[in-house]
This record gives C-alpha cells, sequence and structure tokens, in this order.
C-alpha cells in the first residue's frame, strides 16, 4: 500500500499528461495555443503527452505492485521514472506555454519600461528550463520520487552531445577545430599563468591558486573537482573557489548573449567568444541555445569548443601535478590521467559525425542537397529578428511591388513565421507539401525579381526571405528530426543541470578566489571578445 | 596526543577514488557520489551511445526508409 | 550547579562563535558540574551538492574529489580538536567525535544516542559577504526552525 502511495505523483503525471493529449487531439485549445502561436506543435504535444503518459502509468503500475528490485530494468527505467517524467513535463511546459507566455508579457511590458525584457535577459525555453531547474532545487527541493530520475540529466546531455556529432561536415570540423585548438589552448594557457601570477601577487597559498586557476582557466567546476585532489586544496579554498565559478558563469550566462547580439557577432563569433569566456560546459551550451534557439549554428560551434576544453583538461591536471608533485609527492602517470578518465561518449560523438559524413541522414535520391521540407517545425521559422523585419515591411508597404500570388506567400510567411502549407489542410499531406512547395517557389521568385532590379526591397528583407527559404532547403527530414530529438535531449539535460546548482554552492562565492577569479574571468572575458571579433570569420555552416 | 579520524561521506564502500571502480560497483555509492544512475563511467557512455544509435535508427525508419 | 548535568555535548567547528562555546564550556561548565564533554564536529553533507552542474567529469573524478575532501577535512578537524587539547587542560577528559549529515540533525542524533542533557553551540553570527577572510567548511548556517522542534534536551548557546 505504501508503494502505491510513493508513486501516487506518477500516477497524477502520466494522467495529466493523457487527459491533455485528449484535450488537445479534441481541438478545445487551439485558439489558445493559436494565441501562445504553439499550435503548428499540437500534433508533437499530442503524441508525446499519450507517449509519455502511458509510459508513466505502467511504471507507476509496476513500481507499486512489486518490491524494488536490483535488476538493470529497476535501475534505469522503473526507479529513475518518476524523476524523467518530471523533467519531461517541465520541458514541455517550459517551451510550449512558458516561454510564448513571457514573450507575450514582455511586449506588453514594451510599451513601460521601453525595452523587451526577454530579449535582454534571453528568456528562451533552454534558459528558462535551467533556472526553472535552479528554482525548484533551491524552495521545495527535488522531490523525493524525482530524485533518481534528476540523476539521468547529465547522461542525457551526453546524448545530445553525441546526436550533435551528425549536424557537422569534415570542412566545419576542420575550420572550427583549428579555431578552438588556438583559442582555448591560449586562453587556457593564459588564464592558468595569469591566475598562478595574480596569487603570487597577493601572497595567496599555492594549493587555493592551483585550484582557482584550474577552474578559471579550463572548464569551471568540472577542472575544480579534477585537480582539487591533485594538489590537496583546503577544504575552504575548494568551497570559496567553487561558490565563486558557479556564480561567475550563471552571470556571464545572461550577460554574454546579450553583448553578443548588441554588437551584432554573428553565429561563428558568438560561439568561439561564449565557448572561450564561459567557465562551465552547461552554460555555454545554454547561452548558445540563448544567443540562437532557432537554428542550431551557435550551439554546435560552442560545443566544439567545448570538447576542445574537456581534451585540454587532462593536460592541465598533469601540469599542475607537475607543478605540485614535489609537494604533494603524489606520483601521477599519464594513463591514469588522460586514458583512464578519457571521456567515451565524445567516440560517440564522432561516430555519429562519420556516419553523417557518410552520407546516411540525406535522402536517397538527394545526396546533401536540394530536398525540401515544409512541414511545422519550431526551427525551420525565421529567426524574430528576422521576422519583426518583415512584418514592418508589411506595415509600410514595402512589398507593394509584387504580384498578387508573390504577396500571398509573403503574407503568408509572415502569417506562419516559415514556408509551409495551410495549418488547417496539415492532414491531407500531399495538398500540404504542394502549398507549401507553390510559395517556396513564388518566394524565390520575388529574390529573382529584386536580382533583376523589377521590384525594390531593402537587404534586411531579402536576406529574411533567403533564409527562410535556406530553412526549407538542404535539411533532409532525417537530420531535422534527429536535430529535433538533440534539441529536446539538451533541454532535459539542462534542467536537471539546474537542479544541481543549490544556493549552498552559490553563497560560497567570496575571499580571495572571488578577488583573483573576477579579474582574471573579466580579463579573459574582454580579452576573448577583442580576438574573436579580430580572427574569427563567419564559417559558412550548413 | 593527536586524534586523528578520518570522516566519511557516508555512501557505501566500492568504487573510491583509491580503487578502480569495478563493473558491479555499488550503485547507492555512484548515485551519491557522482550524481549518476550508472554503476560505472564507461556504462553511462556507452549506453548514452546505444540510445542515440537506436533513436537515429528510428528516426531513419520512420523518416527515410519506410516512407 | 553540581551534578545539573550529566553529559554536555559541545558542538563546534573551530569558528570564532564556536571557540566562545569551547571556552564556556571547559572554563565554566565542565568545572561547575563534573559533566562528561563530548565534542562533536560535524562534516556538512551537502558537499556532495558543491560539484554544481559539473557532468563532464567522470565517476571516478567525482569519486576521487569527494576521497579528497574527506580526508582533508579530517585533518583539519584533527588539527582542530589539537587546538582545542592544547588550550584547555579539561578538554584531555573529553570525548571527541566527528559525524557526517546535516548539521541540525547530525547533533540532535548524537545528542540522543550518547545520552546528553545539554548542548552548547556558539552564537549565531552575520556572515560578512565582502569579505576577504576565508572559514574552514561551508558558509551555510544551521536555521533555528530546523534545531528546535528536533532538540532531545535544553540547547545553550554561548555569550
Amino acid at each position: 500500500m505504501s508503494r502505491t502511495k510513493e508513486n501516487i505523483p506518477v500516477f497524477i503525471m502520466g494522467g495529466l499528461l493523457i487527459v491533455y493529449g485528449i484535450i488537445v487531439q479534441t481541438g478545445v485549445l487551439l485558439p489558445l495555443l493559436t494565441y501562445l502561436h504553439v499550435h503548428k506543435s499540437m500534433d508533437l504535444m499530442v503524441t508525446m503527452s499519450f507517449v509519455i503518459g502511458v509510459i508513466a502509468l505502467v511504471g507507476a503500475v509496476i513500481n507499486s505492485s512489486k518490491e524494488p528490485g536490483n535488476s538493470v530494468f529497476d535501475r534505469f527505467v522503473l526507479q529513475p521514472m518518476g524523476g524523467i517524467v518530471l523533467l519531461l513535463i517541465m520541458a514541455m511546459a517550459i517551451r510550449w506555454y512558458l516561454e510564448p507566455l513571457v514573450i507575450i508579457m514582455s511586449k506588453s511590458l514594451h510599451a513601460t519600461l521601453g525595452f523587451d525584457v526577454y530579449k535582454v535577459l534571453n528568456l528562451n525555453y533552454v534558459v528558462l528550463g535551467l533556472l526553472a531547474g535552479v528554482l525548484l532545487t533551491n524552495t521545495y527541493g527535488i522531490p523525493k520520487f524525482a530524485a533518481a530520475g534528476v540523476k539521468c540529466a547529465r547522461f542525457v546531455l551526453k546524448m545530445g552531445v553525441i546526436m550533435l556529432g551528425a549536424r557537422y561536415s569534415f570542412a566545419e570540423l576542420a575550420k572550427l577545430g583549428v579555431y578552438s585548438i588556438w583559442l582555448i589552448g591560449f586562453f587556457v594557457l593564459g588564464t592558468v599563468f595569469l591566475v598562478l601570477w595574480l596569487g603570487n601577487i597577493f601572497k595567496q597559498p599555492k594549493t587555493m591558486t592551483g585550484v582557482l586557476s584550474a577552474g578559471m582557466g579550463v572548464c569551471g567546476v568540472s577542472a575544480t573537482v579534477a585537480v582539487a585532489p591533485v594538489v590537496k586544496a583546503k577544504s575552504s579554498e575548494m568551497a570559496y573557489t567553487i561558490g565563486t565559478i558557479l556564480s561567475f558563469g550563471i552571470i556571464c550566462m545572461f550577460i554574454f548573449p546579450t553583448i553578443g547580439k548588441l554588437v551584432g557577432m554573428n553565429a561563428v563569433q558568438f560561439g568561439a567568444w561564449a565557448g572561450t569566456g564561459i567557465l562551465n560546459s552547461a552554460q555555454v551550451a545554454a547561452a548558445a541555445l540563448a544567443f540562437n534557439a532557432v537554428d542550431i549554428k551557435t550551439l554546435k560551434v560552442a560545443e566544439i569548443f567545448n570538447i576542445t576544453r574537456v581534451l585540454f583538461l587532462p593536460v592541465i591536471v598533469l601540469v599542475l601535478a607537475t607543478w605540485f608533485g614535489k609537494e604533494s609527492g603524489q606520483k601521477l602517470s599519464f594513463k591514469t590521467v588522460v586514458i583512464d578518465k578519457f571521456p567515451i561518449f565524445i567516440l560517440g560523438f564522432l561516430l555519429l559525425f562519420i556516419l553523417s559524413s557518410a552520407g546516411l541522414f540525406s535522402p536517397p535520391e538527394h545526396y546533401k542537397g536540394k530536398y525540401i521540407d515544409v512541414s511545422y517545425n519550431k526551427r525551420t521559422e525565421v529567426t524574430p529578428e528576422e521576422w519583426e523585419v518583415l512584418n514592418k515591411a508589411m506595415q509600410a508597404g514595402a512589398f507593394k511591388e509584387l504580384n498578387e500570388s508573390q504577396m500571398m506567400a509573403v503574407t503568408d510567411l509572415i502569417h506562419q513565421r516559415q514556408i509551409a502549407g495551410n495549418f488547417d489542410e496539415r492532414n491531407d499531406k500531399t495538398k500540404f507539401d504542394q502549398v507549401g512547395r507553390a510559395r517556396m517557389s513564388e518566394l524565390e521568385g520575388v529574390l529573382a525579381a529584386v536580382k533583376a532590379k523589377q521590384v525594390r526591397l531593402s537587404k534586411e528583407v531579402g536576406s529574411a526571405i533567403k533564409h527562410a527559404i535556406s530553412q526549407v532547403h538542404k535539411k533532409s527530414k532525417t537530420v531535422v528530426t534527429l536535430t529535433d530529438c538533440m534539441i529536446w535531449f539538451f533541454a532535459f539535460g539542462l534542467i536537471g543541470l539546474g537542479m544541481q546548482i543549490t544556493k549552498k554552492a552559490i553563497f560560497q562565492a567570496g575571499g580571495w578566489p572571488l578577488v583573483i577569479g573576477v579579474i582574471s574571468g573579466v580579463a579573459k572575458a574582454t580579452l576573448s571578445f577583442f580576438i574573436v571579433l579580430w580572427l574569427v570569420k563567419d564559417v559558412v555552416l550548413k | 596526543m593527536t586524534k586523528k579520524k578520518k570522516v566519511v561521506i557516508d555512501t557505501g564502500d566500492a568504487g573510491k577514488g583509491t580503487s578502480e571502480i569495478a563493473e558491479n560497483a555499488n550503485t547507492q555509492e555512484m548515485e551519491e557520489r557522482a550524481l549518476s544512475v550508472f554503476a560505472s563511467e564507461r556504462n553511462e557512455d556507452i549506453t548514452a551511445l546505444v540510445l542515440c544509435l537506436i533513436t537515429t535508427f528510428i528516426v531513419l525508419l520512420f523518416t527515410k526508409w519506410v516512407v | 550547579m553540581e551534578n545539573m548535568f550529566k553529559h554536555i555535548l559541545l558542538c563546534t567547528h573551530g569558528s570564532d562563535g564556536a571557540r566562545k562555546a569551547e571556552a564556556l564550556v571547559f572554563t565554566q561548565l565542565a568545572e561547575a558540574t563534573g559533566a562528561k564533554v563530548t565534542v562533536l564536529t560535524v562534516l556538512d553533507k551537502d558537499w556532495r551538492l558543491m560539484t554544481g552542474d559539473d557532468w563532464l567529469n567522470s565517476s571516478k573524478t567525482h569519486a576521487d574529489f569527494l576521497d579528497h575532501v574527506e580526508e582533508q577535512v579530517s585533518e583539519e578537524i584533527a588539527d582542530d580538536w589539537n587546538r582545542i587539547l592544547s588550550i584547555y587542560a579539561k578538554a584531555r577528559s573529553a570525548d571527541f567525535v566527528q559525524h557526517t549529515g546535516g548539521i541540525a540533525e547530525t547533533i540532535t542524533t548524537v545528542a540522543r544516542q550518547l545520552g546528553c542533557d545539554l548542548i552548547v553551540i556558539g552564537p549565531y553570527r552575520k556572515t560578512k559577504r565582502l569579505t576577504l577572510k576565508m572559514e574552514k567548511g561551508l558558509r551555510d548556517r544551521m536555521k533555528n526552525e530546523v534545531l528546535h522542534p528536533l532538540l532531545p534536551c535544553p540547547l545553550m548557546i554561548a555569550p
């Protein structure tokens, strides 16, 4: 009986999901969803609600009828069930309700404040998810039924990184790899030495500057955790360093995307800057998705930098171990530091990259080519900035010179924010596809007319239309679906990781680590900002 | 007189830092210490890879091979 | 005062406030009541939450880190006890124990297990945010709302 009681939250969540799925299926919510601008995801909502709801209910029934065991099925499926379902529900609620609501609310506050809150703070679903996780742990705490499942977060984030491997081409990986190795190499070593030097000036113990230099230089808390035993850091030094790095990273996560947008960085530049300047790797992913969550260019760049940092970490551990070796009397071999700790999931990333390079994910009839997909997808939308350009141009009457069918295509692009068929006809796949493709060719006609100087349109409007067309081009349905899976993995993982950021750890910031950390962190962020702007040019990304 | 005792963050005894994490390491240890549900890092990474391949296969099946 | 208390639980972690409690117990209370003293140092279990959102490290690195924390904190606690022993002659007859857990929960559980009839702690101090002085352990303080309902015996706060 008590087991049933423990599973009540899971029963409730599963039941709610199924009820929600049924309600969406009937179409009652259509006005609300249209208002929130998420009605195009209705099919996905229904599928996800039913699948997850049924799994949750079945799991809860099994859990309440049998003794908790120690089998593989128990440990990896039954026990984490509650937490996984909770994280999924949070991800769905944030993506489909909270994010649109925040956008609508900050637009209505625009008149009083003079700016859009969601734009300044980059409150998209990724950042909101992370924040929701942080809020939950630090107020109510992670519910007991969800504890095991929340621990899956880093595992799911790893899956996200592996899946991301499918999105690179050889040329991109080579180009980005060179950028990242130079930038990361320079800044890792630079920051490590800066911190050690500052520590020397302020007469701080070597053990403290050791942990702090790794944390500020390589990848934040991860590096601190890896280096602390090697340099034999004191408890206070570890606590203050971790607190400082965690808080500094969270602040960076909010500031970086705003600055990047203000100075008009492109995706590659921002990815490179965030990958170099932000300390913790989860925060790098969040900032990259905060900069641009609609397409994943920035994330691609930032993750390459992240991976480079991960590969640099053992080197730094070795260097610091040699540095402190005499005092600690501890010997570390290349094998214990590099081989035993090599992150195997990076091999998975490479495997997916190889599969993708071999052309497995492109449609059979067109190798990496002219495949057109006009189905609904949040990611094939134009960016909010481009949408505003188009909308303003429409209101200003900039499209007067177009013919009637071109005009209709543009009107629909603004209405739907992407090139697609009619929402009402979405069940008739053939017709939907035809309408979408027709609209696309009309828009291509618009661009051709602009090029032939028959029609005058501003450069921004032209590039917005071009982007809309390229969004439905070039991507095989397989790649689009794989990318969506990946985005969900990242959203799930980042909510879970947010739940591991406790206020205890954040309030631990202070002392000398705060002083030295802020100096070196700001120096690194500023210098890398200018170097990225100066050196990194746009890499052509597919 | 010196008094020194080792404090233990109580999580069981397998898979401690000094020894290699055994194949069947104490799951509780892993859960408490590394915030992971897997018995070892390798298991976690390999499971992640396998699940990714399964996802990829299903996606391929429904978006490329069957359609 | 004599025989008023039989077994005093002194909770200390070496901070300035805790030192006041040490002084109170060893220079006044133990003398006056003739009670047995047990010195308790709690290692905050929340050390394992200190790794934040770190997901890159292998589990072995996490385990290594917590091993190091345990070892390091044990050493620091031992140093602290030696300091107490070197200051107060009375401390030689005291018991020294250390436990890991939530601070309030551990203090009350130990008091119950040992059958203590008085718990002595240092005064509440406001943590200064802007200070370069680094204190041992975690900054987090015990909350009265948590501690008071759990108390098995009177609590004395050293002035």
